[in-house]
C-alpha cells in the first residue's frame, strides 16, 4: 500500500465517523492519527460530548473487535488483564483472558479506578502483552486503547500517574460543540441517528482489522528529513527549559511527535514529513506529558499555553525567514 | 456668437427657479453673512452695502452687518475670518483692536546668567547621553562580531559561514534575481528556495502574511484565508517547493521553472499594486485637479462657493481648478480667469487657440494686462457706488446688474461688442473670437458669495454661463500653484528640513541594521511573589495529592514546637507544664489552653486515612494561628 492509497481510506474513515460524529473533525482526525500511529489515545471532556460514541464508530468502520471498560474505584488489575482460575474438572489452573483481549479498547473514565488498576494496562499499552502468572500473552493485533477522563469531577477519583499518562500517544481534549454544530446533531437525531444502534444508521466498515495493520506498515516509507528530526528534538528540549513548567516531555514524547507526524502526513497525501505537520500534532502529543510549577498553574497558565509559547519560538528547518 | 448669447440670455431658467436656488444656497449655515447680524466685513466689502438696501430676504442678516460697518481691514481678511471659524466663537472676536492684528509670539521667560547656564548644562548632557549610547552600541555590536566570527580551525571557519548563511536577503526583486542566477549555475533547490522566499516576502511586505522563524509555510497559507483565490496559489507552490525541500524529489529544471512562473506573476501584481498605490499617493501630494472648496474663507462675503453651489444647484457644473491652465483640453465649458490667476504670453497662446477651438474665456481678473491682450483699456472708477447700476444693453433681457463701482472699460471700435454699462461706461463686453469667445468683466464681483444677494447678478450670471454645456472653472493664484511632483510638494511645503531630518534618522536606523537600539534584555521578571500566594500553592499541591490531613498534623506539630521555643517552660514538662507557661504569658484560661494543646498533639497521632479534614480541625487550626500571634507573631 503506497501514501496515496493510505490517504483515500484515510479520508474515508474520516468521512464515514464523521457521519455519525458531527463537528468533531479534529477530534476524529487526531484520533485516527494515533490509530495509525501505534498509538493510543486519551480523550478529556464533560460527559454528553460523543466520547464513547467516537469509540463505537471506530470500532464499526476499523472492523476491529470492540470492548469496553468502566472504571470504578473497585474495579481489580485481574477484571481488566483477566487471570488464571482452578478448573476443577481439569484439575489445572485456566487462564481466562479479560476484556484487553481486543482490538479497539474503550477505557470510560479511567481516573475513577485506583493506580494499581490503571496500571494493569501498563504493559498491554506498551508492549501489548499481557503478563500473568508468569505467562506473557500477546494481545491481538491490531490494539488500541481510547480512554476517557472527565476534568471536572475530582472527588473519588486518582489521577493518572505520570507513566500511564506518557503511554497516551495523544491527549485530546473535546469541547462543547458551538449552536450551529449542536443544531446539526440534532437534525441527524430528528432523521433517526440513534447512537445505540450505529448498524441500523448504515455506518459501512471502510476497512478491515488486518487493512488496519498494513495501513500502520504503510507509514515506515514516510520520509523525515534530518531537519525535521531537529525541529522534533529542539520543541521537545524547550519542555525541559520552559520556565512555566516543571517536568518536561521525554523522549518518549519524541518519538510519539515523530510517529504521529509521518502518519499526518501519509493521511494528507504525502510521501515526507513537513514541520506543519510537528506544529499541528506539538499540542496533542505533549500536554499531557509536562508538569507545571505550581507558580503557573496559581496563574492559569495552561500546558497548551507553554507548548503554544514554545512553537512561537522554536524555529522551523528551512524556513524563508532565516 | 452673440446670438447664441442673446438666445441664452432668454433662454435660461426662469427667474423663480433662479430666486428659489440662491435662497437654498444662501440658507446654509456655512454662509454666515446672511445668519449673523454682527458679521464683520472687510472695508473692500463695504462697497456692496448700499446696493443691499435696508432689508434682504435672500441674505437677512447682510443689511445689519452693514449697518455696523467695516470690521476689517481688506489684508487681514483671511486671517480673522479664518480664526473666528476655528475656534467655533459666533462673533465679537473681528472688532478691529489692535492687539488682535499683532503677531503673537510664544517667548521663553528670561533666565539669568545661572538659568542659561543649567539650560546649557541639561542640553550637554542630553547631547554627550544619546553619543554615548550610539558609540556604545557601536562598540558593543563590533565586540560581539569580533567573538562570534572569531573561529580558530579552517573546519570552524567552514562550520561559521555554513551555520551564517550570509545575511537574510528580504528583497523580492533580489530574490528573483537569486533564483534566477542559481538555476543558471545547475544549483535548482536554492534557486526553488529564493524564488519561494521571494513570494513570502512579497506577500510579508503587502502586509498578508507575517514571516517569522518560527511560522511554517501552513501559518502562511492560513494567513491567506482572506483571500480564497491566492490562496489556492500559495498553497499549489509551497506543495511543490516542500517536496524539494523534504520529500525525496530532486530539484530539476522543470520544477523551477514551474515553480518560478508561477511566483513571478504574484510578485509583479504586488509590485504593480504598489506603484499605483505610490502613484495614487504622488497625485494626492500634488493636489487634485479640482475643488469644490479651498478653506472656510471661501464662505466668505468676498469667496466662491456660494456662487459655485448656486451654479451647481441649476446645473451648471462649477468648480475651481487646480490643474495648471497650460494642460487645458479640448474646447469644453468655460474658464473663468479671476484675480490671482497667472497667464504669461505663453498660456496666453494657449488659451487664444482654445477659445478659437470653442472655448468661453471670462476675463474677471480686474487687471489691464489681460484687458488689453484683446484690446480693451480698463480704468479706475476711484469712487466706490456713485453709479451703482449697470444695465444690459440688450432691452430684451428684464436683469439689471448691481456692483460696486470700481472699474470700467473703454471699447475702441473693434470686434468687440460692450456686454454691460454702468452709465455710459461699459463694464463688459463680448469678443467673439473663432469658434469660441472672450467675456471681459471690469471686475470679478460679480463671482463673489454676495453678488448673489444683490440685484439680479445672480440671475444674470446664470443666463451667460447657462450656454456653456460643459463645465465651468474659476481660476485665481490656486491655478497651477499645486505642485507638479512630490519633491515640489516637500519644497513648497517647506518640509525640507523635516525630511532632511527624517532621512538622517534612517541612516542612523541603516547604520545599526540588525542590531538593536540599546543593549538587549530579558523582559522585566515579575515582582516577587506574597508569601500568601505561595502558602496557597503548597495547600493547592496537598489538596490535589489528598494530603490535606498530612498538612493539618504538620501545622499542629509546627505550632506546638514554636509554643515551646517562645514561653518560659521553667522546668515544667508535658502538655500541662506548657498549658501553665502559655496561660502565664498571654493570661488566657489554662483549662482552655489544655483542651487546645491536647487536641493538637492527638491529631499528630491520629493518621487518619480518609484524608479528610474536618470542620473542628479547621476551628483548631484557627486557634492554634491565634495563640501563636499571641505569643509572639505567626512565624
Amino acid at each position: 500500500m503506497n501514501v496515496q492509497e493510505f490517504s483515500m481510506r484515510f479520508q474515508r474513515l474520516r468521512g464515514e465517523i464523521g457521519r455519525a460524529l458531527v463537528g468533531q473533525e479534529e477530534i476524529v482526525e487526531h484520533t485516527l492519527v494515533a490509530i495509525f500511529a501505534r498509538g493510543h489515545v486519551l480523550l478529556e471532556g464533560v460527559p454528553g460530548l460523543g466520547k464513547t460514541l467516537l469509540v463505537r464508530a471506530l470500532g464499526q468502520v476499523l472492523g476491529c473487535a470492540f470492548k469496553r471498560i468502566q472504571f470504578t474505584p473497585d474495579l481489580m488489575p485481574s477484571d481488566v488483564t483477566g487471570g488464571n482460575v482452578f478448573n476443577q474438572k481439569k484439575d489445572a489452573f485456566e487462564f481466562f483472558p479479560g476484556p484487553v483481549f481486543t482490538q479497539l479498547l474503550l477505557a470510560d473514565e479511567i481516573n475513577r479506578a485506583p493506580a494499581k488498576t490503571q496500571s494493569a494496562l501498563l504493559e498491554a499499552m506498551q508492549e501489548r502483552s499481557v503478563t500473568a502468572d508468569g505467562v506473557t500473552r500477546l494481545l491481538p493485533r491490531p490494539f488500541f486503547v481510547i480512554a476517557t477522563q472527565n476534568p471536572v469531577e475530582s472527588q473519588g477519583t486518582y489521577p493518572l500517574p505520570e507513566a500511564q499518562l506518557d503511554r497516551f500517544l495523544f491527549k485530546v481534549n473535546i469541547r462543547h460543540p458551538s449552536p450551529s454544530i449542536e443544531k446539526m446533531i440534532l437534525v441527524n437525531h430528528l432523521r433517526g441517528f440513534d447512537a445505540t444502534a450505529l448498524e441500523q444508521f448504515g455506518l459501512q466498515r471502510v476497512v478491515a482489522a488486518d487493512e488496519v495493520v498494513a495501513m500502520q506498515s504503510t507509514l515506515d516509507s514516510v520520509r523525515v528529513e534530518d531537519g525535521i528530526l531537529d525541529y522534533i528534538t529542539d520543541i521537545v528540549a524547550r519542555t525541559r527549559t520552559h520556565r512555566s513548567i516543571y517536568l518536561g516531555a521525554s523522549p518518549r514524547a519524541s518519538i510519539a511527535l515523530l510517529a504521529a507526524s509521518r502518519a499526518q502526513a501519509a493521511s494528507e497525501g504525502r510521501d515526507f514529513v513537513v514541520p506543519d505537520d510537528i506544529k499541528a500534532l506539538s499540542p496533542g502529543v505533549l500536554r499531557h506529558r509536562v508538569i507545571l510549577h505550581p507558580d503557573a498553574e496559581i496563574e492559569g497558565i495552561s500546558p497548551d499555553d507553554c507548548i503554544d509559547g514554545i512553537l512561537r519560538e522554536a524555529k522551523v528547518p528551512k524556513t524563508a525567514a532565516a | 456668437m452673440t446670438q447664441l448669447l442673446v438666445v441664452a440670455l432668454l433662454a435660461g431658467p426662469s427667474p423663480d427657479q433662479v430666486e428659489s436656488a440662491v435662497r437654498r444656497v444662501l440658507a446654509k449655515e456655512q454662509y454666515r453673512l446672511c445668519h449673523e447680524g454682527d458679521y464683520p466685513l472687510a472695508e473692500d466689502e463695504m462697497g456692496w452695502c448700499p446696493l443691499v438696501g435696508a432689508t434682504s430676504s435672500r441674505c437677512p442678516a447682510l443689511p445689519s452687518a452693514c449697518k455696523a460697518g467695516p470690521q476689517l481691514a481688506s489684508g487681514k481678511k483671511w486671517r480673522a475670518v479664518f480664526g473666528r471659524s476655528g475656534s467655533g466663537s459666533g462673533s465679537g472676536s473681528g472688532s478691529g483692536s489692535s492687539s488682535e492684528d499683532e503677531p503673537r509670539f510664544i517667548r521663553l521667560p528670561m533666565l539669568g546668567g545661572l538659568g542659561q547656564l543649567l539650560l546649557w548644562l541639561i542640553l550637554g548632557a542630553g547631547i554627550a547621553a544619546v553619543v554615548y549610547a550610539i558609540a556604545k552600541n557601536f562598540m558593543r555590536s563590533a565586540r560581539r562580531s569580533d567573538d562570534e566570527l572569531e573561529p580558530e580551525t579552517p573546519d570552524q571557519i567552514a562550520a561559521a559561514a555554513k551555520a551564517a548563511g550570509g545575511p537574510i536577503e528580504t528583497d523580492v526583486e533580489r530574490l528573483l534575481a537569486r533564483a534566477r542566477a542559481a538555476a543558471a549555475r545547475g544549483d535548482y533547490a536554492r534557486a526553488v528556495d529564493d524564488a519561494y522566499a521571494a513570494l513570502l516576502r512579497r506577500l510579508d511586505g503587502d502586509g498578508l502574511i507575517r514571516i517569522h522563524p518560527a511560522r511554517t509555510n501552513g501559518d502562511y497559507v492560513r494567513d491567506l484565508r482572506e483571500r480564497a483565490e491566492l490562496r489556492g496559489q500559495v498553497r499549489g507552490i509551497v506543495r511543490d517547493v516542500e517536496r524539494v525541500q523534504f520529500g525525496a524529489q530532486t530539484p530539476s529544471s522543470e520544477l523551477f521553472e514551474s515553480v518560478f512562473a508561477r511566483v513571478a506573476p504574484l510578485a509583479q501584481r504586488t509590485l504593480a499594486a504598489l506603484a499605483l498605490g505610490f502613484a495614487v499617493l504622488s497625485v494626492l501630494s500634488c493636489g487634485g485637479a479640482a475643488w469644490k472648496s479651498r478653506g472656510p474663507w471661501d464662505d466668505t462675503p468676498s469667496g466662491r462657493r456660494a456662487v459655485i453651489d448656486f451654479l451647481n444647484e441649476l446645473g451648471i457644473k462649477a468648480q475651481h481648478r487646480l490643474t495648471p491652465l497650460d494642460r487645458i483640453g479640448e474646447a469644453e465649458g468655460a474658464v473663468v480667469l479671476l484675480p490671482g490667476v497667472r497667464v504669461d504670453d505663453k498660456l496666453w497662446s494657449r488659451l487664444s487657440r482654445w477659445v478659437d477651438d470653442g472655448g468661453l474665456l471670462v476675463i474677471a481678473t480686474g487687471e489691464p494686462r489681460l484687458a488689453k491682450r484683446v484690446g480693451l483699456t480698463l480704468h479706475e472708477t476711484g469712487a466706490a457706488a456713485q453709479e451703482a447700476r449697470v444695465e444690459t444693453k440688450d432691452a430684451s433681457a428684464q436683469s439689471v446688474v448691481a456692483v460696486p463701482d470700481r472699474r470700467w472699460l473703454s471699447i475702441p471700435a473693434s470686434e468687440a461688442d460692450p456686454l454691460l454699462a454702468r452709465g455710459g461706461s461699459p463694464y463688459g463686453a463680448w469678443i467673439e473670437k473663432g469658434k469660441g469667445a472672450v467675456m471681459v468683466l471690469a471686475d470679478d464681483y460679480l463671482f463673489e458669495n454676495i453678488a448673489l444677494a444683490v440685484a439680479d447678478d445672480a440671475d444674470y450670471l446664470v443666463r451667460v454661463l447657462k450656454q456653456i454645456e460643459h463645465s465651468v472653472e474659476l481660476c485665481d493664484e490656486m491655478t497651477g500653484a499645486s505642485p507638479t511632483n512630490p519633491v515640489t510638494s516637500v519644497a513648497r511645503g517647506k518640509l525640507a528640513p523635516l525630511m532632511g531630518q527624517l532621512l538622517l534618522l534612517l541612516l542612523i536606523f541603516f547604520a545599526f541594521k540588525g542590531v538593536a537600539f540599546g543593549a538587549p534584555r530579558d523582559p522585566r521578571p515579575a515582582s516577587r511573589r506574597a508569601f500568601v500566594e505561595h502558602v496557597r500553592a503548597v495547600g493547592i499541591q496537598y489538596a490535589k495529592a489528598h494530603a490535606k490531613r498530612h498538612a493539618f498534623t504538620l501545622y499542629a506539630a509546627y505550632a506546638l514546637d514554636r509554643l515551646r521555643e517562645r514561653v518560659q517552660l521553667g522546668g515544667r514538662r508535658g502538655l500541662s507544664g506548657l498549658a501553665e507557661a502559655v496561660a502565664q504569658k498571654t493570661g488566657r484560661s489554662e483549662t482552655e489552653l489544655m483542651r487546645l494543646l491536647v487536641e493538637a498533639q492527638s491529631s499528630r497521632d491520629v493518621m487518619a486515612s480518609s484524608g479528610v479534614v474536618s470542620q473542628e480541625d479547621l476551628s483548631l487550626l484557627r486557634e492554634l494561628a491565634l495563640l501563636l500571634k499571641e505569643t509572639g507573631g505567626a512565624r
